[in-house]
């Protein structure tokens, strides 16, 4: 009775056994092994541009007339340093804005000094600041402490000096598609830390 | 036969069932380093994810996923990798290096494409694959816009690298 036990469960172990080995053959030959990684995400974010603030200082001379000292740009703060230019509209207008038909004339309605260490005057008209401006910081003035923009002759009757400051960034890296071109050679056609030291207007 | 004797006895059929070991496979890149407008990799540090928070147009990301492959595996073995970027804007490209081929071998299991590498792993082979793109980069085109004046996708979007491997013999 006990030796006929014995066998059942022999019989019972082999057939576990063989049907295993069998599962695993199956598997072997209809199946193959696969191992799959975590994923590597990146995401991306497009920078944002922030038009350039102007600091400047604006008062009276002894005669009354219009002086514009310590004027500087100011980058707006995207995480990437840019390039400035700044342009300079002098006009006589009125009290409702109006701008009188001829313009200020420089050297005899006002006078100009400005930086030429640091910027320079192109025949485009623009004032190019010929270093990088890290984001959120500032040029050096166009226009210092001791310089000025000063109004020399009276202004016509009922009008007074203006001055207007047209203030452009574009960033300070990258390249066009062929890399033929910085993108500000690209889109003013000047590499303003290439710029020879210019003079005065 | 006694009780140890059957226990033993079980024991050796066990390890006539013992799976072949096969290989862990992983993909990884290095960590990018932003710096004033500029992305650049510190290959000091591997990681599984990285941020390009703020993308210039006309600059490059450097990017360079790479699969590391340990020697355990018992059988040689096929490598694919698998690329979601649905959401990439036209703006940025890349290419994968030549060394891997577009293939419909296997399914993607993340809605991506599917490339396979050029060479069969033999086993017990430790193997590390990189420049997976071509210059480990991707290119942003000078058309490229900032989130104010945004192309299609270029405000934000994602990129996705899965490796696989499966066995040959």
């Amino acid at each position: 009775m006990r030796a006929e036990l014995l066998n059942k469960k022999n019989i019972v172990i082999f057939a576990v056994t063989a049907s295993l080995l069998l599962t695993a053959a199956l598997t072997t030959a209809y199946a193959k092994y696969r191992k799959g990684s975590e994923a590597v995400e990146n995401t991306f974010s497009a920078a944002e541009y922030g038009d350039p603030s102007i600091s400047d200082n604006v008062e009276k001379n002894g005669s009354g007339h219009f002086v514009k000292n310590n004027l500087a740009v100011i980058a707006a703060d995207e995480g990437y340093p840019v390039y400035v230019r700044a342009e300079l509209v002098v006009t006589w207008q009125n009290a409702d804005g109006i701008v009188y038909g001829s313009q200020p004339v420089p050297g005899t309605d006002y006078a100009l000094e400005y930086d030429t260490d640091k910027w320079v005057k192109a025949s485009d008209g623009f004032f190019y600041y010929t270093e990088k401006v890290e984001s959120g910081s500032h040029t050096a003035p166009l226009i210092g402490a001791q310089q000025a923009l000063e109004q020399l002759s009276a202004a016509p009757v009922g009008y007074t000096m203006h001055v207007e400051v047209i203030s452009e960034t574009i960033q300070a890296v990258g390249n066009t598609d062929d890399d033929s071109a910085s993108a500000v050679l690209s889109a003013w056609g000047v590499q303003p830390d290439q710029l020879a030291e210019g003079g005065q207007p | 036969m006694n009780r140890s004797d059957r226990k033993n006895g079980f024991l050796s059929y066990n390890n006539l069932l013992r799976a072949a070991a096969f290989s862990e496979i992983a993909v990884k890149e290095h960590k990018v380093v932003y710096d004033n407008g500029v992305y650049s990799l510190d290959t000091s540090k591997a990681v599984s994810s990285n941020e390009y928070s703020i993308v210039v147009p006309g600059t490059k990301l450097p990017k360079d996923p790479f699969v590391t492959i340990d020697g355990n595996s018992d059988t040689s073995g096929v490598v694919y990798i698998e690329v979601n970027d649905d959401g990439l804007p036209d703006e940025i490209t890349y290419s994968i290096s030549s060394d891997w081929t577009l293939s419909d071998d296997i399914a993607p299991m993340h809605g991506g494409r599917i490339y396979k590498y050029k060479n069969v792993l033999p086993a017990h082979t430790e193997t590390l694959i990189e420049h997976i793109i071509k210059d480990d980069e991707l290119a942003v085109s000078e058309n490229f816009r900032d989130k104010s004046n945004k192309t299609k996708n270029s405000g934000s979007f994602s990129m996705v690298f899965y490796a696989y491997m499966i066995q040959t013999d």
